[in-house]
């Protein structure tokens, strides 16, 4: 860290001014986590009786197969996610920040707004579209003739992790898009039109200047949809309730099951760590692996 | 000055975490017990005082319920609930009432969070399999005195009305609703098409039945199991008894020895699970609701549904005339081998009005008391009963001209079928939760009955 040259009186300023922000942190974020990892050494249904066990919570969430199921869902709709949201995003941005695309402005407000509806209203529109008799896809398979195609395509358990992704990737696409299109407008034009004058194409552009240039951005992009894939709840609740059976359970949604139909707070409790503590590691990892901080300076 | 700064941020961290540590008391060992219920008492005694004398010197009362008023005029236990409120209301004007209202899946969320905060309103519903967690977090008030000294109300409902709010004796609540869970809607004009003047009375008919009806292009049962519980509450509960009988839901209850890895239990799943490879359901069956169900019967896509008695005044709203006309109620066919008594029918009351442990105050709790009675007597069931609803009150007047006719061939029926638990209205919640979700694997063939059998049985090793 840089010594600050700051004089006390603005140092003081500064803490003041971050002083209600971090209150209320506390209160909402740091305390609750504090109280969770103290319900989670307790046998507790919600009531005034609650049973010190220990560590058995943990142990049982260890060897807890549908635990780990659920984490696994996570991790591959955090994967298609990254793969869907930031791939496309990139491409989109790359074509936006183009010459030959026109109303810029009305493709990215379009792109964008996805981004600002609530997670339940998208969930329940796609389930729209993908009812059996009456949803869009079948529809339109119908229509082309391709009716053996037509599926009930929220009732495949082998493929209903990619199904619910859909929804998911259509919704964030816009919110990368902007995160990457501020990053590549920052690059410097002449770089691109040295490059034309030596013969590149579109696509080496923008995988040989453009992606190395911005990696720092799409850094930040792949953290942000892992942590934000790790919480997921809403869109599948709404969408196939974990289900068929419990094909497209996710940590979140388990939790809640845990905690208010099967009414084990204390259980619940260790789960919800348990998340806290992946979600830390994985975008730990995530983070090593782009920085790579064990590579000398020379290396690059 | 780095010092500085730390000390301040936990001088902060400190104070919040005191003052939001002193809020719950779920937690505390029994040593801190005294001390806790001395001031939980002298929390009451505030706040009971600051809600009495809030407006005017009122006595509020406040109530939850997973009903909504946007549903009066259709659905027959919400318009006879809100109109004895409503009539209770006005014959109390110095009781300042306030109603919650939502909807089913969102009130066992919020019930289960306000029961664990300490927040229980005065007034709320209980479901049957809650209330072992219920008593024992000490949520809901015994009111079995209150009934005691009012036989006349009491010995007013169907035989064995308090059973599933019943613990150790004591009773915590009074049934509103009662129900049939598992009755099968069918549409007769289509069974005739294949043959059938009336609903298949064994099972190897209907799986015979299934087979014409797939021949046809037709859907024979449609199930919207989502929100998974119907598969369970309408199908398994009395399709289990058919193979189990009354005696090993008993012991499964009481825990004395009966477990749902039993051969029968099994049997019933795999029964189950036959009829559903058949092509006896939708394919939709895990990604429709329970009310997408009912448009595709209206529309004729499927031959039958099973429904609780609920469906009679949808059916009689909502229907088109002709498949009005041509519905008709039957219960699902014997099977071989099973049980002794093959006509059955899961049903009772699943739902309770309870009254919060929090009154404590013995002039409201009176008033609460008196209120409990005017939503749960005659009042709320001679209206719920006109409207073709069935009331855990056993004899509700009503015109039996007015009614729904199904409502009038359900009563008559009803009479030669005996009543059997159902299972997510007396079973523990966590069991129900395993057995719900695995029943959606089960039927689209994810899950062998005997392992799904083994995952029930785990769950209620762990909950007893």
């Amino acid at each position: 860290m840089r010594k600050s040259t700051l004089k006390p009186k603005t140092r003081m300023a500064i803490i003041v001014c971050l002083l209600p922000a971090l209150i209320i942190y506390t209160y909402v974020v740091i305390l609750p986590i504090i109280n969770a990892f103290n319900y989670s050494f307790y046998n507790w249904s919600g009531g005034p009786q609650a049973k010190y066990v220990g560590w058995k919570n943990y142990q049982i969430l260890l060897k807890d197969t549908s635990f780990w199921h659920a984490f696994s869902n996570n991790i591959w709709i955090a994967v298609l996610c990254i793969a869907g949201q930031i791939g496309i995003a990139f491409v989109f941005s790359a074509l936006l920040t183009s010459r030959f695309v026109r109303f810029k402005k009305l493709h990215r407000v379009v792109a964008y707004f996805p981004a600002t509806i609530s997670a339940v209203v998208v969930g329940f529109t796609w389930s729209f579209i993908f009812n059996y008799d009456y949803g869009l896809v079948n529809v339109i398979l119908r229509a082309l003739h391709l009716g053996n195609l037509a599926k009930p395509w929220l009732d495949n358990p082998n493929t209903i992790i990619s199904v619910v992704s859909i929804p998911l990737i259509w919704q964030y696409i816009g919110y990368y898009m902007v995160i990457i299109m501020a990053a590549m407008t920052s690059i410097d034009p002449s770089i691109y039109e040295m490059a034309e004058l030596d013969g590149a194409t579109g696509v080496q552009k923008a995988v040989k200047i453009t992606l190395p240039l911005i990696k720092g951005s799409i850094a930040v992009a792949v953290m942000l949809c892992i942590a934000g894939n790790m919480k997921i709840f809403d869109h599948i609740y709404v969408m196939t309730n974990g289900g068929p059976g419990t094909s497209s359970m996710v940590m979140a949604l388990q939790v809640y099951k845990t905690t208010f139909i099967k009414n084990q707070f204390g259980y619940a409790s260790a789960m919800s760590i348990g998340i806290l503590v992946l979600s830390l590691g994985l975008v730990g990892i995530s983070r090593l692996i782009i920085t790579r901080p064990w590579r000398k300076e020379s290396d690059y | 000055m780095k010092k500085k700064l730390l000390a301040a941020l936990m001088a902060v961290t400190l104070a919040a975490s005191m003052t939001a540590c002193g809020a719950p008391q779920a937690v505390d060992d029994d040593k801190d017990s005294k001390d806790t219920a001395q001031t939980e008492e002298k929390k009451e005694q505030d706040s009971g005082e600051a809600s009495e004398e809030s407006t005017d010197g009122k006595t509020t009362i406040t109530v939850i319920c997973h009903q909504s008023r946007s549903n009066i005029g259709e659905g027959g236990f919400t318009t006879g609930f809100f109109g004895a409120l409503d009539t209770w209301q006005e014959e109390h004007p110095d009781v300042e009432v306030k109603v919650e209202e939502m909807d089913q899946t969102a009130y066992q969320t919020k019930i289960n969070s306000l029961g664990a905060s300490g927040d229980m309103p005065d007034l709320f519903m209980m479901k049957g399999s809650w209330t072992k967690t219920f008593v024992e977090n000490g949520w809901v008030s015994d009111i079995t005195a209150e009934l005691d000294a009012d036989q006349e109300w009491k010995n007013a409902y169907i035989k064995g009305g308090f059973d599933a709010a019943t613990r150790d004796d004591k009773i915590y609540g009074v049934p509103q609703e009662s129900m049939s869970t598992g009755m099968v809607y069918y549409n007769s004009d289509m069974w005739k098409e294949i043959g059938y003047e009336t609903f298949p009375e064994t099972w190897d008919e209907l799986l015979d039945a299934v087979d014409k009806f797939k021949e046809k292009g037709i859907t024979p049962f449609v199930m919207g199991n989502k929100p998974n519980w119907p598969a369970e509450s309408c199908w398994l509960s009395t399709l289990g008894d058919r193979f189990t009988g009354p005696d090993w839901t008993q012991s499964i209850l009481e825990g004395s020895g009966a477990k749902f890895t039993d051969e029968a239990f099994v049997k019933a799943l795999t029964a189950f699970q036959e009829l559903a490879q058949r092509g006896a359901f939708n394919e939709d069956i895990n990604s429709i609701d329970d009310t997408e169900q009912n448009t595709v019967y209206f529309n004729k896509k499927a031959a039958a549904i099973v429904n609780g008695t609920w469906f009679i005044p949808t059916i009689d709203n909502s229907a088109p005339e002709d498949v009005k006309a041509a519905t008709k109620l039957a219960i699902l066919p014997s099977v071989e081998g099973g049980a002794e008594n093959q006509k059955t029918v899961s049903g009772g009351p699943a739902w309770f009005m309870s009254l919060s442990s929090k009154v404590t105050d013995p002039a409201k709790r009176e008033l609460a008391m008196d209120l409990l009675k005017a939503l749960t007597d005659e009042r709320q069931a001679n209206v719920t009963a006109s409207m073709g609803g069935v009331t855990a009150w056993a004899n509700p007047e009503y015109d039996t001209a007015k009614v729904p006719a199904l409502f009038n061939e359900y009563n008559a029926m009803i009479k030669d079928i005996t009543a059997v638990p159902i299972y997510d209205a007396c079973m523990d919640a966590s069991v129900i939760e395993t057995m719900n979700v695995g029943l959606q694997s089960l039927l689209i063939g994810e899950k062998a009955p005997e392992e799904l059998a083994d995952e029930i049985q785990m769950e209620q090793e762990l909950a007893q």
